[in-house]
């Protein structure tokens, strides 16, 4: 059985002539937590659509536990092994909440009972409050309470703690992370939200215009990048610098190298160069993110 | 589960269509006189049914406010497209819950209108009464159909709007061009209450629309994109 739970290749999608997304692979393996970054309008929440069989893919593929995502029609075997939680966090605002869970239970023959304890619990959730009387957090929690109830093997979550207070969002977050230890769970989730990407994924993809710039697990994307501050003792010479130097920015007689590989070979390279010293610093995420796709 | 879904979307629309008939009925008894005529209480029956059956069709899977606002591509129509289920399902339980309502207020409303009436007792046979009730029945599912079509496309109250206009359009086409099925006919010159025997061309006629509109909004479901 395949190990890669969520894949794309090539996908695309177009709306009104413009890209959304533009030729995307991603692969997710089982059991990560897989971080999907890209500012707003990237194709995140495009590519979640396509890969729930809300749109249909103009060209290219996705797949889901190997299976081909058909499309609007057909997938609900497939959807039966996943949990949404949605960007808007909506839900139907005429139900209660012990409603919704009458409503949603019985579509999972798996249902499990101790966790929907725990999260009515966890997220303060009263039954016989309607969900529209609920704050967004708790309409988060009720969302993340249907989704993992019914034992999903893969939750997707669309900005998840978009707009939730810090106390829910570590809250929110804590669980997340216990999820593929405890029940086996694969979590892809979307967000802009950096530093809660890089407290909680182990595997990360940064999509910008609808294509993926960087991909690949997040420890080895910390130990591959690295940044090199070149200082010169005059004015920096105009240099062709080798492979892995990714961006290359100028400030007064520093020269700052941001390598996502071919690390060794730069800074030989930089050292061969009269006058200079050369610093190596390791790079956040979020250094990486901004250098992709901060500037456009 | 999904007709627990559909009934509460559509409860207070079904509550709002007994509410007009109520008070048409209470009106009509309040001032009936001896020998009103029957078509003076059966055509205003019949169009508070048929215009009340256009807010019964909540469409397919794109408006879930019992209050009939749209909800939208971001609300919670993604959770519901989420679910496990087949959007033919979706879209075939939302339909038979508003048959069923619409099924439900007509019959009540013909019970209370034959007991309320004594007039419509002389002058109409129960048998006569119960082919008028099936003709409405079936004529019901057009405009039903009709209006769950355009819920599929639009967004309300537009969509009740252009579902009326489109089935009055097509009642007034056939009325000129196939007289032979012209629905209409059905409560005029080839009602039960003329002719005594149901007018099959024109239910016939009646279910082949329905079923088109409806095969025609099912199958805008399955395909579009949310």
């Amino acid at each position: 059985m395949s190990n890669i739970i969520v894949e794309t290749k090539g996908l695309r999608k177009v709306f009104e002539g413009r890209p959304a997304v533009d030729g995307l692979d991603l692969r997710v393996e089982a059991g990560s937590i897989f971080g999907f970054l890209g500012r707003n309008g990237a194709g995140k929440t495009t590519t979640i659509r396509l890969l729930l069989g809300f749109l249909r893919a103009g060209s290219g593929e996705a797949r889901l536990f190997g299976e081909a995502v058909s499309g609007p029609v057909g997938g609900v075997d497939l959807r039966r092994r996943i949990g949404f939680v949605s960007e808007s966090k909506h839900l139907y605002p005429y139900m209660t909440v012990r409603q919704i869970i009458r409503f949603t239970r019985p579509f999972f023959p798996g249902w499990r009972d101790d966790l929907e304890r725990r999260y009515l619990e966890i997220f303060d959730l009263p039954p016989n409050r309607k969900i529209s009387a609920l704050s967004k957090g708790m309409r988060t929690g009720l969302m993340l309470l249907l989704a993992i109830s019914h034992r999903a093997e893969l939750l997707i979550l669309d900005e998840p703690t978009d707009g939730l207070d810090p106390a829910v969002t570590e809250i929110l977050l804590r669980e997340l992370v216990a999820l593929p230890a405890s029940e086996g769970t694969t979590i892809f989730f979307s967000s802009h939200q950096l530093t809660e990407v890089d407290q909680i994924a182990d595997h990360v993809a940064i999509i910008h215009l609808g294509r993926t710039v960087v991909s690949g697990a997040l420890d080895d994307l910390k130990g591959q990048y690295q940044r090199l501050r070149v200082v010169f003792q005059h004015g920096p010479p105009p240099v062709s610098w080798l492979e892995g130097a990714e961006h290359v920015r100028q400030e007064g007689r520093t020269v700052s190298i941001l390598a996502s590989h071919n690390v060794e070979a730069l800074v030989q390279q930089a050292r061969s160069l009269p006058g200079v010293s050369v610093e190596r610093h390791p790079v956040s995420l979020k250094e990486i993110f901004l250098e992709h796709v901060g500037n456009n | 589960m999904l007709l627990m879904k559909n009934w509460l979307e559509t409860r207070w629309r079904l509550t709002a269509v007994f509410g007009y008939l109520i008070l048409f009925l209470a009106i009509t008894y309040h001032n009936q006189q001896p020998g009103m005529k029957v078509s003076n209480l059966l055509f205003p029956l019949w169009m508070i049914l048929t215009f009340g059956v256009l807010t019964l069709a909540g469409g397919g899977v794109k408006t879930q406010s019992p209050a009939g606002f749209p909800e939208g591509l971001a609300e919670s129509t993604q959770f519901t497209l989420a679910l496990p289920v087949s959007r033919l399902r979706l879209a075939a339980v939302r339909a038979a819950v508003g048959l069923m309502e619409t099924a439900a207020v007509t019959v009540i409303a013909a019970c209370a209108a034959w007991n309320l009436f004594p007039a419509l007792r002389a002058s109409t046979t129960p048998a006569d009464f119960a082919r008028v009730l099936l003709t409405t029945l079936v004529w019901l599912t057009g405009p039903y159909c009709s209006a769950f079509l355009f819920e599929t496309l639009l967004a309300e109250p537009f969509s009740m709007m252009i579902a009326g206009w489109v089935f009055g359009l097509l009642l007034w086409l056939l009325h000129h061009i196939a007289p032979a099925v012209d629905l209409t006919r059905a409560f005029t010159q080839a009602s039960p209450l003329i002719t005594h025997r149901l007018p099959w061309p024109q239910m016939a006629t009646s279910a082949s629309v329905a079923l088109i509109l409806f095969v025609a909004a099912v199958r805008i479901v399955q395909t579009r994109e949310y």
